[in-house]
């Protein structure tokens, strides 16, 4: 591309009042969404930080009490004396599962405000382990955030478009297109000049101030290279194609109020309309199984456990004849040997509800999976919570953590309580560390995406170049 | 003057090929949100019908047993909807549908719908809200912006008033005119709107649901008739059409999409809600302190001596443990109540501040009035947990009771008979009638009144203002 043509455009840009404008709003809404990006970070790195000293303190604080009541010889009742299993596990022990937060969901909150990162991993129910101990504001879930995977969603292609609706048609307007076109057979090479210089001054200013924000607010050290990257490609692939949608419009020749029209009108439909509709219809085709029928599955569990204790408490003997107690106690078993076994059998009567609800909810996920390429929008969303950690598939590795400790847990401690032993390993007590995808996974998975935007983009390309050269005399 | 400009606006809005599409467009899409969301409010009720169903016949059915096992036992509450939340279903997917009520605790909502949901549940529902809130607004922009400016810069403005009369009868026109058409439009959400709620009668509140639904059009034509005439006075007051597009556009923007999500985030760092490590460990911290009890355990105690005139606490004929668990209930219940209602106060809070943007926007204004009218705002999920929890205590007091009067004193087992489980009343939730709802958003009705008094002042001065030229 001639160079001078090239420096001719950045000036034409420069002198534009609504470039300045639309920049200067960029700007702004930028630093906000990233200051937003970083004060959800702190909170959540606190809600990390505070549940692991919680778990520590208390494990000290049960030292300190056993080593205390041994001092004393005191005698405690067994459920809360921390020398024994059952009072440890059960009454001092707070064991969280935290999700460290990545430094890169400054740029995206994702579904993390839905889900928490620190959850207190129950003994006694596995369906109590991975659920939030806060009092969220629902209204405010439902409003979204303001993050800055919102400006790009939402704003950037508004900025395109404003910069690039009227590239051709304004000069038409204006009645100064014969005369730029003088030098060229098409007004190909003067849309493209144009909406590559309105690109790289949008894209380049969001990534300046993207980059600066990361920086300022210290997570730029911390973000790993190639996901900020990705998550840099994505946004331009993204914006990639609102540019060429701009181009495609501009180069059926309509008026700058038409073509101004139809892309706000595309804009509603690919960032409002379209995963609207795609969520209706992935609730409609795979409805999430009912939680209230689960309710009432897990009541009658319950119930036909407590009915039928002592039928299922001699089966559980069977298998476990080390615990049955002596024929005079039959009437009076031990609790613990209770409640162990009604936990068995709630989680054997569960296990295939809870498969039936991963099934559907799977189901319906892999069809959201499928039919996000209709709307770009949701497509880059999906790629920017993957890349920071915020989106779905990370939060399910951690949520299948979760129930992996949980069952460590017990397995740690069920046949410590059942012999009824002493407890002073307070140390050796599993603890939770979350592993992440590995990040060629994330990576791979954000290919798709970004393959997908390019392509679209590209094609959307050629085609209104070829529209451009076969109309440029009636443009004219 | 004005009804021959009425007729010629209408039929030429019907004739606009942009309006048919838009109409076919946005009326489908209309009638496919209020369809998903009247068969979504449909199958939830029925599956909540049959939850509480099967939850009343297990506590009725349930063994002589002791009373505190009961009280251990609980029962589950369902959340019900109002018949119009099909409109507007708000923070349904968000807040949860079930507690349960049993001793000792106030649990929390479980199992929110969104917590199964996907990337693309962020992005929003599709409802009818939704449609009326942000595409008919951007569809009347789209319509309106170049009513004037365009017959101006054709010249067919000069034409319109060459007779020298008052131009402000003939923006009357044009704007009777376009709501004639856009009503012509809406008309499916009114006849659907009304069919399916008419049809809609099982298993959800309908008490007030007409009244409620009246108000929710109304409201809505005001929001719409805000976009109506400031896009006819912006498309006035404009240079070009060119203009007159962009300044609406971002009007439109600022109103439906900045200002909401900016607000939230402003309303969310001044009043930051409890963090949940936080929220546990002072609530245990409370619930375990030792010398809470005591004082409420005495004035009980107290109360009991005076009552069954004795003078030593031994010689009450009632059992200790009974005694035991309705000083700790209320004990617990005081905690509950300070550190839920914190917790709540700083969510509204939060939603208080939100609320403030309709001195910025129209959707401002409209949005908490929309939640509050479909009974799907925080204000009406509150009022559900505040109900659940009253219950929950009564059935505590109840059991309770009954166990310090009939409870053997010589630590015999005791098993309360069948009865009593019948003589606790059902839960049967009344949601906040329209009156207090109203009462509630007096300020937001007063915004919507207000932005459409600042509309038509606009249009006014507009038409006064304008230059056929």
């Amino acid at each position: 591309m001639n160079s001078r043509l090239f420096a001719w455009e950045l000036r034409h840009l420069r002198s534009d009042l609504t470039a300045w404008l639309l920049g200067g709003l960029l700007v702004v809404m930028t630093l906000f969404a990233v200051a937003n990006g970083a004060h959800h970070l702190r909170l959540q790195h606190e809600a990390v930080a505070d549940s692991l000293a919680l778990a520590d303190k208390r494990i000290a604080d049960a030292k300190a009490l056993a080593q205390k009541l041994d001092a004393e010889k005191r005698e405690e009742s067994p459920s809360r004396d921390p020398r024994f299993a059952q009072g440890f596990a059960h009454f001092h022990l707070q064991s969280y599962a935290t999700k460290p937060p990545l430094g890169l969901s400054v740029l995206t909150k994702g579904q993390s405000d839905l889900y928490p990162n620190a959850n207190l991993v129950a003994l006694s129910s596995r369906d109590f382990s991975v659920r939030g101990e806060g009092v969220d504001n629902p209204q405010r879930l439902l409003l979204g955030h303001f993050d800055a995977a919102f400006v790009v969603v939402y704003l950037l292609p508004l900025l395109l478009i404003a910069l690039s609706y009227n590239v051709l048609s304004g000069e038409r307007e204006r009645g100064t297109l014969p005369l730029l076109l003088l030098q060229h057979q098409s007004p190909a090479p003067l849309v493209a000049r144009r909406c590559l210089v309105a690109g790289l001054f949008s894209f380049g200013l969001l990534a300046l101030l993207l980059v600066a924000g990361l920086y300022a607010t210290g997570s730029l050290a911390s973000a790993e290279v190639g996901r900020l990257v990705a998550w840099l490609g994505v946004a331009f692939a993204y914006g990639a194609f609102w540019l060429a949608l701009a181009v495609f419009v501009t180069s059926r020749g309509g008026s700058s109020a038409t073509n101004a029209v139809v892309l706000a009108s595309a804009w509603l439909l690919v960032t409002i309309v379209a995963p609207a509709v795609i969520n209706v219809i992935a609730k409609r085709v795979y409805p999430a199984p009912s939680r209230m029928d689960f309710i009432v599955a897990q009541r009658a569990a319950t119930d036909e456990i407590s009915h039928r204790r002592s039928a299922l408490l001699a089966a559980y003997f069977e298998d476990h004849p080390e615990l049955a107690p002596e024929a005079a106690k039959r009437n009076a078993p031990d609790p613990q040997v209770v409640a162990q076994m009604s936990y068995q059998e709630t989680e054997r009567r569960l296990a295939p509800i809870r498969a039936r609800f991963a099934e559907q909810l799977a189901r319906q996920q892999a069809l959201i999976e499928q039919l996000r390429f209709v709307s770009p929008a949701l497509l880059a969303q999906t790629a920017f919570n993957d890349l920071t950690g915020t989106g779905l598939a990370s939060y399910e590795t951690y949520r299948t953590q979760i129930g992996a400790h949980h069952d460590a847990l017990r397995a740690y401690f069920q046949p410590k309580i059942l012999a009824k032993e002493k407890f002073a390993k307070y140390d050796e007590v599993p603890r939770f560390a979350f592993v992440d995808e590995p990040t060629h996974a994330v990576l791979a998975r954000a290919a798709w995406p970004l393959g997908a935007l390019l392509a679209i983009s590209a094609l959307i390309v050629v085609r209104s170049i070829r529209s451009l050269r076969r109309s440029s005399p009636a443009l004219a | 003057m004005i009804t021959s400009v009425i007729r010629h606006e209408f039929v030429g809005t019907l004739r606009d090929g942009r309006f048919r599409w838009a109409a076919v467009f946005v009326g489908l899409l209309l009638i496919a949100a209020l369809v998903a969301g009247w068969s979504y409010q449909r199958e939830q009720a029925e599956q909540r019908a049959l939850a509480t169903a099967s939850e009343d016949n297990r506590w009725l059915t349930q063994p002589a047993k002791n009373p505190h096992s009961a009280a251990h036992y609980g029962i589950w509450a369902f959340k019900p909807s109002l018949a119009t939340s099909f409109i507007d279903p708000g923070v349904e997917p968000y807040a949860g549908v079930a507690v349960w009520l049993e001793a000792h605790r106030q649990n929390q909502f479980l199992h929110k719908p969104a917590d199964d949901a996907s990337a693309a549940q962020r992005f929003g529902d599709l409802t009818a809200a939704l449609v009326l809130q942000l595409l008919v607004p951007l569809l009347v922009v789209i319509l309106a912006f170049g009513s004037v400016a365009s017959e101006r810069e054709r010249g067919t403005l000069r034409q319109a008033l060459a007779c020298g009369g008052n131009a402000t009868p003939w923006m009357w026109g044009k704007a009777l005119g376009l709501a004639a058409a856009l009503g012509l439009l809406l008309l499916p959400l009114l006849v659907a709107g009304g069919a399916l709620l008419l049809f809609q009668r099982d298993n959800v509140v309908v008490n007030g649901a007409w009244l409620r639904f009246a108000l929710l059009i109304a409201s809505y034509a005001a929001y719409l008739g805000i976009f109506v005439l400031g896009t006819l006075a912006v498309s006035a007051l404009a240079p070009s059409a060119r203009v007159a597009l962009v300044a609406s556009l971002g009007l439109w923007m600022f109103n439906g999409l900045l200002l909401p999500r900016a607000m939230a985030e402003i309303a969310g760092a001044r009043h930051p809600t409890m963090e949940g490590v936080t929220f546990r460990t002072e609530l245990r911290a409370k619930l375990d302190d030792p010398h809470a009890r005591s004082p409420r355990l005495e004035r009980l105690q107290a109360e009991m001596m005076q009552r069954y005139k004795v003078t030593r606490p031994e010689d009450l004929p009632l059992h200790r443990g009974g005694l035991n668990l309705l000083a700790s209930e209320e004990t617990s219940d005081a905690v509950y109540d300070e550190l839920f209602g914190r917790a709540f106060g700083q969510i509204e809070a939060q939603n208080r501040m939100q609320r403030a943007a309709g001195w910025f926007a129209p959707l401002g204004a409209l949005q908490p009035l929309s939640l509050a009218l479909a009974g799907t705002d925080f204000a009406h999920h509150r009022h559900f947990i505040t109900a659940a929890e009253t219950h929950r205590r009564l059935m505590q007091r109840m059991l309770n009771t009954d166990l310090m009067l009939n409870g053997p004193r010589d630590g015999s087992v005791y098993l309360a008979d069948p009865k009593l489980w019948h003589s606790i009343p059902k839960f049967d939730y009344r949601p906040p009638s329209l009156r207090e709802v109203l009462q509630d958003r007096l300020a937001s009705l007063a915004g919507l009144a207000g932005w459409f008094a600042v509309a038509i002042a606009a249009f006014l001065h507009a038409a006064r203002r304008l230059n056929p030229i």
